[in-house]
Order: structure tokens, then C-alpha cells, then sequence
């Protein structure tokens, strides 16, 4: 439907009657005010000053929220990674009833509140919970572990509700991978070990690096495990950042932190699309 | 050395072993017979192609030989060694799919190495091999190209080169030339063939298009319904197709209605509708009682002209319309309120012209007919 | 069939790993489930006594029920927005070559890649600016903006096994361009939309980072989330289960459509 030159344009005017002042200007604000100056007395003044960086980056109390964060998003990038590829790699081989079922488990918990979720992990890590119960009755151990608002117990937490979203993607690309080619390496005479690092591995990295991306960016900027589930000697910036602007009204402070943030993630973002052209230029063209 | 006894598989005597042979080789699933008692003798260097129309089991018979899928009855031997049970990446049986199967995420180069990495040879024969590959198909200067910067003609010789640069002790085709468009086929089945020839590759293809396999093949084994209808040279298949089925299959061809009955003196006769008798050729397995059958003779065994003939039989007809196919000559005749379709070449000496409506004889030899019990 | 090729097989030890990672992928909703039909004081799991009266107590409790009504609220007009700026987004991206596709493509996704507490940051900052206070306005727009690069996501995908030359031959016979949209295109998109309207209703009716800046606190995450930090009742567990029902009916619809 090529009538005009406008006509993209018209298609696309509802969402940017949305997203410009809702979701560009609102950004465009936060790294402005980011260079204000929070009056003691609460009131954000217009002028410009990087003190409120210099706090971010060089403040000891700052500097360790950033690298908390830092840490759990990388840790649980990781992790989840690694417990999510052989699970995908079961579901893509299952036939297809069982395959549903499997799918609807993953895709359950991304439906279910957050807060059902935590609470859920509550129960099970608290001291007197089922983990510690469990551990009690068998003997394993003497006293129960503390695991809840603990930074152990809301990795536990922060994991669980970002695994779906590795085991997502990596079950797509794998699904991508044409049998045809499995088929073709063993008939050239590679064993089914070598297949796996030769075939399958390799044309997975796109579906790793997607899924690496969604749950960096999303552990980063989490507000509702560290919340929920967190303990205060171990800070996470997305709190962080509401105390300072809902409770402190150091709206400039704030919007220094959160322009890190958006600095930290979109800067990952980038990396993870060059590190895929490097890794995997094949794939941009499929 | 091409085309081994005439009309009938080779058979193996003390002094020549069959390269590969399937002995007995069965296959059914989910109640349906896939493959039934298949025996089929290959030898080295011979090219043979497995000729049937989708669902007669030749894809079926390629993926037992490869391993694919396992025989539920029978044996499978290469070089005298027993395949059955040697799982697929043991087998040295490397494939040409139909869709070539070409690693996106590794160059040319590395896509024709991937059998020899497999194989653990030293770096300095794998790097002389994939040359080897490469100029052997015309696939100079490409080595460091991805598959999907390359054409359709060119994927398909590096999934040749692939397979070749293993040294399979046989090469299977699967459908290897659909995928071209027809120029571009045959351009590639008569290099293809010239190279097997020259390397004395042992080749199994399967295809469902006549000419792709006339082209290739030393022998032809013509399937049906799971087995072998024919299995011999081009030339004599298509000389003496054995039976109606194999026959249908090689060309266009008519068909007629017909009555067999048995003449005084014991000889079958064919009478059709119009009343014309005539000797039956060779009657097939099946039909030995008088009854009614169906003839086929090819558009190409069957000539027109002005009056009928002394030597074959002959029947009035109308022309209906005659089209220009460039070598041939395409003549829709209507014959005792029949269709009938003669092929003939162009410009041929003592030709009549075929303009619509005139009134012609069309004649054959019976001896180029066959039967068919009427299903 | 027998199946000579080892790598398609699963094997039993990658089969026990698969069931360990559904238990762990469900056992918090299953256990929060169960302890939502206590009958004491405690989330005790499993419930000693079971009842129903936690259920009951929810759907007394003025505070739960009034932000239920303004999640609710708030989702239904979002998603709205998200279905009609989504759709109309992924025609124009698929339809369409023009300058700058690409680069749009991307813009229209951000929302989802972008950490929604920077937007609500931004938000909070910038709705004076636009005459706008905190509250179910503000919180409608937002959510919308969430909610778009899902429904885009999901027309996209219907539109890529769509014929355009179905629309050609509408128009061929004389059928204009508006009617063809509506009679031929969006029929054929609309599992797409639905199951994009779906998942941004459901991100809605949970979100957290967005509302705790523009809002006043009041949508219903927000106020379970303060009831858990201050009260150790089941009645966080019973509302879940009440909101998890919901998401079970609606999730075969996602499933069906992003898969099919």
C-alpha cells in the first residue's frame, strides 16, 4: 500500500504522540537535570554543576551501590545462562505436546506478580522456611542458614525471576538451528560431542547474546527484588534512586544516578550487538 | 567402467564384490510399508540413480544407506563391511541434500573442511584438500565467503565439494539439482558427471525428474510403492520398459481401452473400442485372463500419415492441433473419440503436415505397447 | 521409531535436570498458592488448617479492592493505547521502506531495553511540564509507552507469514485502501495485536518500577508491596492467587499466537 510518502508517517503517529513526550522527553529531562544543584532546603535549582556525578562515581556509598548492582546483574547473567541453555536445548529436542508444557512453565512466571513471586521466595528461604526444614531434618545442618533479606536470597529471587528470559531466546535460536544441519555434520562424520561445540554452540550465540542483554539490562535496573527480598547492607541503585528522589528530594542526585544507569545499560546493550557481529557476522543476515 | 549386465543387477560371483549391497532390505512404519525386500547391488565407481515419484520409498532407501534411519529387516554392506548398527557419523557415506545443508556460521572453506576436521587429518592434507575441492569446483577465490553470500549454483558445489573432499567410500545425491533452475541443472548434472566419472566416486542419486537421472546414471532402478519396479540402463529402460508403470514414467505417453481375448490358435489378441484387432505384445505378470486392460504406447512410438500402413496397425484420426516445442513436434490427435498425443521430430524426412482438421492414419508398432490390468 | 542419532535424543540425566529447573521455575507460586488458603495467622506452608478466609479478607479490604479497581483501570486504558499505537507502528514498519526504518525500529523498541525506573524518574520530572499531575492519567500514558514494543513484537510477527499480495488483489478489485486494511490485513493481525494487548496488560496490572513515580501509590503492586513489607498475613499470597487466576486465563492466548 505505497499511495504516499506520508503514509508510514501517518501509521506512525500514534506512537509517537506516545513516546515523545512520554518516553523521550522524560529521558531528555532526567539527564538535565542530572547537571542541577539539589538545595539543601529540598528545592532542585537550574544550574549547571557535575557535583552530582562526581558523587555517583567517586562516593564511596555510591560507588558500592553501583558495583552491588553490577555484580548481581553480571553474577545472575551468568548463572542464569548457564541453567538455562541445557533446559532449552531439552525443550527444543522434546516432541511437541511435551514441549508446551514445558513452555507454559517458562512462560508462567513471567505472568505472575513479582510480588506473589517474593513472597513465595519468603516462605521457602526463611529461617524456619522449607529449605531450612528440609536441611534441619536431614541433619545437614546444625542451625538454620540465613538466607532471607540476604544478598544470597534475593540473587535466589533476582534469578528466578529473570531465568524465562534467557531460556526464551536461547529456545529460539536453537529451534532456528535446521535439523538438516545436524543431520549433515553427522553424516560428514562428527560425533554427537563434536556436532554440539561445531553446529550448535556456535549458532546459538545470537540467542545468548539476546537473552544476556534482557536479563543484565533487567537485574540492573530492578526495584521490587531489592525491595522485596534485599537486605540493607547490600544496596541495590534502583532503590536507591527512588529514596533519593521520593524521600530526600535530591531530584538532581537523582537523575545523575539514574543517567549512570541508562549510561551502564545502554552501553552493555551496544557491546553485546558489536561482540555478536564479531562472534556471529553470519547472523545478522538470516 | 559404466553400466554393468544388461536387463538385470549384476550379480556377484566369486570375483566381483558388490562395493554396496542391500540384501533383503526392509522398512515399515506407523503400519505403512516404506520399503519392501529391497535388494539392490552397487559397484564401485558405478553411478546409479533411484528414479519414482514422491512416496515410492528412494528417500527412504538413502537415509537406511546413511544411517538416517535403521532397516527393520535385512542387511546393508559397504566394501563387504555390515552397516547395520554403525550409527551415521561412522559410515563414511557423505550426502548432498536437497537443500544443500551448508553451515551458515563457517566460510566455504571451512564448510568443505568440516568431514576432514572430523576426521582428525593434520593440518597441511586438510588445507591440500580444500583447495583441491575448490578448484575441482570451480569455487576459486570464494574460500573465505559465507553461504549466504553465494548463489544458488555455487552453494550447491560447495555441498558437493563437502561431501567429495571426505573421499566417501560412496556419495549420495538427495534431490541434489532441485533446487536450480533447469538451465543451470543441466549445465551442472553434465559437469557433475564428468567429475564423478573422472574421480571414480561410487554415486547414488535420487531423483524424481527422468532426465536428471538419464543424464547421470550408469544404471536406473525405477521404484514403486517400496520397490524396485526396473533396475537397468538408461538405454534399455527405456527400450524395453518391463512394465506399464516404469513405462508411464519415462515419458508422456496414451492410453487406450482394450479387450484381451484369446484368438483360435491360442494367441492373445487386443481388441479396442473402435473394433480394431490386433496381437498383444508380451503380456505382464497379472494379466493372463481375457479381460479388459488398458494399453500405453509413448506419443513417440506412434506416427501419422496419409494412408494406413502395411507393417503396423493403423487407425483413421483427426488432427486436432499441433504445437511448436522448438526440437520436437507436439500433435493432439482425436482418434475413436480419444485424445491420443504423437511426439516426432521437427522437419522429419516423408513427414506429413499436420494441419487441424485434416483427416490422417496414426499407426504403431504392438510390440511398443503395454498393459495394464484396469484398477 | 528407532533413532540412531545421539545428538536428538534426551537422555535421562538432561530429563531430571529439565524437571529440576520446572520445580524451581514454579515452587514460589506453587507454595505462595498454597499458603494463600491458610486459616491461621501465619504463612505457614503447608497450612495447617485450610480456609478460604484470607480470600475473604482481601476482598473486604477497602485499600486492596480500591487499588484493584485503579491497576484494573489503568491496564484496560493502556493497553488500549499500546494495541492502537502498536499495530498502527508495525504496519508502518512492515509495509513501508522508508528513511530511517531501522533506526525507528529501534527507537519504537527502547522501552523495553531501558530501565523503566529511569523513565519514571523522567516522568515525575517531566509531567508538570506537560500539565499533568501523578495519578491514573499519568500512569495510563506510561504504561502505554511500556506496553508498545510488546504489541509491536507480536504484529510484526503475524505480519511476517502475511501474503501482501492479498491486500494487492483486494485493491485490484476495487476495494480502496481503508476497507482493505480493515476487511483483509487486520483480521489476519489480530491474533497478533491480541496476544501483544495481552502481554502488556498483564506487565501492566504487575508493574512496579514505572508506578512507584507516577502514581500515588495506590495501584494495586504497590499496595500489596507495602502490605508485605509491613504484615506477615497470608493475604498478599490469597490476592496473588486471585491475580494468578487471571493470568492463567489469558495466557494460552500469548502461548498459542507467539508459537503457533
Amino acid at each position: 500500500m505505497q499511495r504516499s510518502a506520508y503514509a508510514p508517517w501517518i501509521w506512525l503517529f500514534p506512537a509517537g504522540a506516545l513516546l515523545i513526550p512520554f518516553f523521550l522527553l522524560p529521558l531528555a529531562i532526567v539527564v538535565r537535570n542530572s547537571v542541577y544543584f539539589d538545595d539543601p532546603q529540598g528545592l532542585t535549582v537550574p544550574a549547571f554543576t557535575t557535583a552530582n556525578y562526581l558523587k555517583v562515581l567517586t562516593d564511596p556509598y555510591y560507588v558500592k551501590v553501583l558495583s552491588n548492582t553490577l555484580l548481581v546483574a553480571a553474577i545472575s547473567t551468568v548463572v542464569s545462562l548457564l541453567v538455562a541453555f541445557p533446559f532449552a536445548q531439552f525443550v527444543v529436542r522434546t516432541s511437541d505436546s511435551a514441549r508446551n508444557l514445558l513452555l507454559w512453565c517458562v512462560y508462567v512466571p513471567l505472568y505472575v506478580s513479582v510480588i506473589m513471586r517474593a513472597f513465595g521466595w519468603t516462605i521457602i528461604l526463611a529461617d524456619s522456611g522449607l529449605i531450612n526444614h528440609l536441611l534441619l531434618r536431614l541433619g545437614l545442618i546444625d542451625a538454620p542458614l540465613r538466607m532471607l533479606f540476604e544478598a544470597e536470597g534475593m540473587m535466589v529471587g533476582m534469578i528466578h525471576r529473570y531465568l524465562p528470559l534467557m531460556i526464551i531466546p536461547l529456545i529460539t535460536a536453537l529451534q532456528k538451528i535446521d535439523g538438516n544441519l545436524l543431520k549433515a555434520s553427522g553424516n560428514l562424520g562428527a560425533s554427537g560431542a563434536r556436532t554440539f561445540l561445531r553446529v550448535t554452540l556456535p549458532m546459538s550465540v545470537p540467542g545468548m547474546v539476546a537473552g544476556g542483554q534482557l536479563v543484565f539490562a533487567g537485574v540492573l535496573s530492578d526495584y521490587a527484588m531489592p525491595a522485596l527480598m534485599g537486605s540493607t547492607k547490600f544496596q541495590l541503585i534502583a532503590p536507591a534512586i527512588y529514596y533519593e528522589a521520593i524521600t530526600n528530594s535530591s531530584w538532581a542526585l537523582a537523575g545523575a544516578m539514574a543517567t549512570v544507569v541508562l549510561g551502564l545499560v545502554a552501553s552493555f546493550l551496544i557491546a553485546a550487538n558489536l561482540l555478536l557481529k564479531r562472534l556471529a557476522p553470519w547472523a545478522l543476515t538470516l | 567402467m559404466s553400466g554393468a549386465a544388461r536387463g538385470a543387477p549384476p550379480t556377484h560371483d566369486a570375483t566381483t564384490v558388490a562395493e554396496l549391497e542391500l540384501v533383503d532390505v526392509g522398512r515399515f512404519f506407523d503400519g505403512v510399508v516404506a520399503i519392501e525386500r529391497c535388494n539392490l547391488a552397487i559397484n564401485r565407481g558405478e553411478i546409479v540413480a533411484l528414479l519414482g515419484p514422491s512416496g515410492c520409498g528412494k528417500s527412504t532407501l538413502l537415509n537406511l544407506i546413511a544411517g538416517f534411519e535403521v532397516p527393520d529387516t535385512g542387511t546393508i554392506r559397504l566394501r563387504g563391511r555390515v552397516l547395520n548398527g554403525v550409527p551415521p557419523h561412522r559410515r563414511n557415506t557423505a550426502m548432498v541434500f536437497q537443500h544443500y545443508a551448508l553451515f551458515p556460521h563457517l566460510t566455504v572453506a571451512r564448510n568443505i573442511a568440516y568431514g576432514i576436521e572430523a576426521r582428525g587429518l593434520d593440518p597441511a592434507t586438510r588445507v591440500a584438500r580444500v583447495n583441491d575441492m575448490l578448484a575441482l569446483l570451480k569455487l576459486d577465490g570464494l574460500g573465505e565467503r559465507y553461504p549466504s553470500q553465494l548463489s544458488g549454483g555455487q552453494r550447491q558445489r560447495v555441498a558437493i565439494a563437502r561431501a567429495l573432499a571426505v573421499q566417501p567410500d560412496v556419495l549420495l545425491l538427495d534431490e541434489a539439482f532441485s533446487a536450480l533452475d533447469r538451465n543451470l541443472r543441466e549445465d551442472m548434472q553434465v559437469e557433475l558427471s564428468l567429475l564423478l566419472r573422472r574421480l571414480k566416486v561410487t554415486t547414488i542419486l535420487v531423483t524424481h525428474d527422468q532426465r536428471e537421472a538419464f543424464s547421470l546414471a550408469d544404471r536406473i532402478a525405477v521404484m514403486q510403492g517400496g520397490r524396485i519396479a526396473q533396475i537397468d540402463t538408461p538405454r534399455m529402460m527405456y527400450e524395453r520398459p518391463s512394465d506399464s508403470y516404469v513405462m508411464r514414467f519415462l515419458g508422456s505417453i496414451n492410453t487406450m481401452n482394450a479387450t484381451l481375448q484369446t484368438a483360435p490358435g491360442g494367441k492373445p489378441r487386443l481388441r479396442l473400442g473402435d473394433g480394431l484387432e490386433f496381437d498383444a505384445p508380451e503380456l505382464p505378470r497379472g494379466i493372463d485372463q481375457p479381460g479388459d486392460v488398458l494399453v500405453y504406447i509413448r506419443a513417440e512410438d506412434i506416427s501419422i500419415g496419409e494412408r494406413p500402413s502395411a507393417v503396423h496397425i493403423g487407425r483413421p484420426a483427426t488432427v486436432a492441433l499441433s504445437t511448436f516445442l522448438g526440437a520436437q513436434e507436439r500433435i493432439v490427435l482425436t482418434c475413436g473419440g480419444q485424445q491420443i498425443v504423437v511426439d516426432r521430430p521437427v522437419n522429419g524426412r516423408g513427414q506429413i503436415e499436420a494441419t487441424a482438421g485434416r483427416p490422417v492414419y496414426v499407426e504403431f508398432d504392438p510390440a511398443c505397447c503395454r498393459l495394464a490390468r484396469v484398477d | 521409531m528407532s533413532q540412531p542419532d545421539d545428538t536428538q535424543r534426551n537422555g535421562t540425566a538432561l530429563r531430571l535436570y529439565a524437571a529440576a529447573v520446572v520445580v524451581f521455575l514454579l515452587l514460589p507460586i506453587a507454595v505462595a498458592a498454597a499458603v494463600a488458603f491458610n486459616n491461621g495467622e501465619r504463612p505457614d506452608f503447608p497450612p495447617a488448617q485450610m480456609s478460604l478466609r484470607w480470600f475473604a479478607s482481601v476482598l473486604h479490604s477497602d485499600l486492596l479492592m480500591d487499588g484493584l479497581c485503579k491497576s484494573v483501570i489503568i491496564a484496560v486504558a493502556s493497553t488500549v493505547l499500546s494495541a492502537v499505537a502498536g499495530s498502527a507502528a508495525a504496519i508502518a514498519i512492515n509495509h513501508h521502506r522508508f528513511a530511517g526504518r531501522t533506526l525507528i525500529q529501534t527507537f519504537l523498541m527502547l522501552p523495553i531495553a531501558l530501565p523503566a525506573i529511569v523513565l519514571g524518574l523522567g516522568m515525575l520530572f517531566s509531567l508538570p511540564m506537560l500539565g499533568l499531575n501523578v495519578g491514573l492519567v499519568a500512569a495510563t500514558l506510561g504504561h502505554a509507552v511500556l506496553g508498545i514494543p510488546y504489541v509491536i513484537a507480536m504484529v510484526l510477527a503475524s505480519l511476517a507469514n502475511f501474503d501482501r499480495s492479498l491486500e494487492r488483489a483486494s485493491l485490484n478489485l476495487g476495494v480502496g485502501p481503508a476497507r482493505t486494511f480493515f476487511r483483509i490485513t487486520l483480521p489476519h493481525i489480530r491474533p497478533g495485536v491480541i496476544a501483544g494487548a495481552i502481554a502488556a496488560f498483564l506487565l501492566s496490572m504487575d508493574n512496579i518500577s514505572l508506578s512507584l513515580f507516577i502514581t500515588r501509590n495506590d495501584t494495586l503492586p504497590l499496595r500489596l508491596m507495602q502490605h508485605m513489607l509491613s504484615y506477615t498475613d497470608p493475604s498478599v499470597a490469597a490476592m496473588s492467587v486471585m491475580l494468578l487466576l487471571i493470568s492463567l486465563v489469558l495466557l494460552p492466548f500469548i502461548a498459542r499466537t507467539r508459537l503457533g
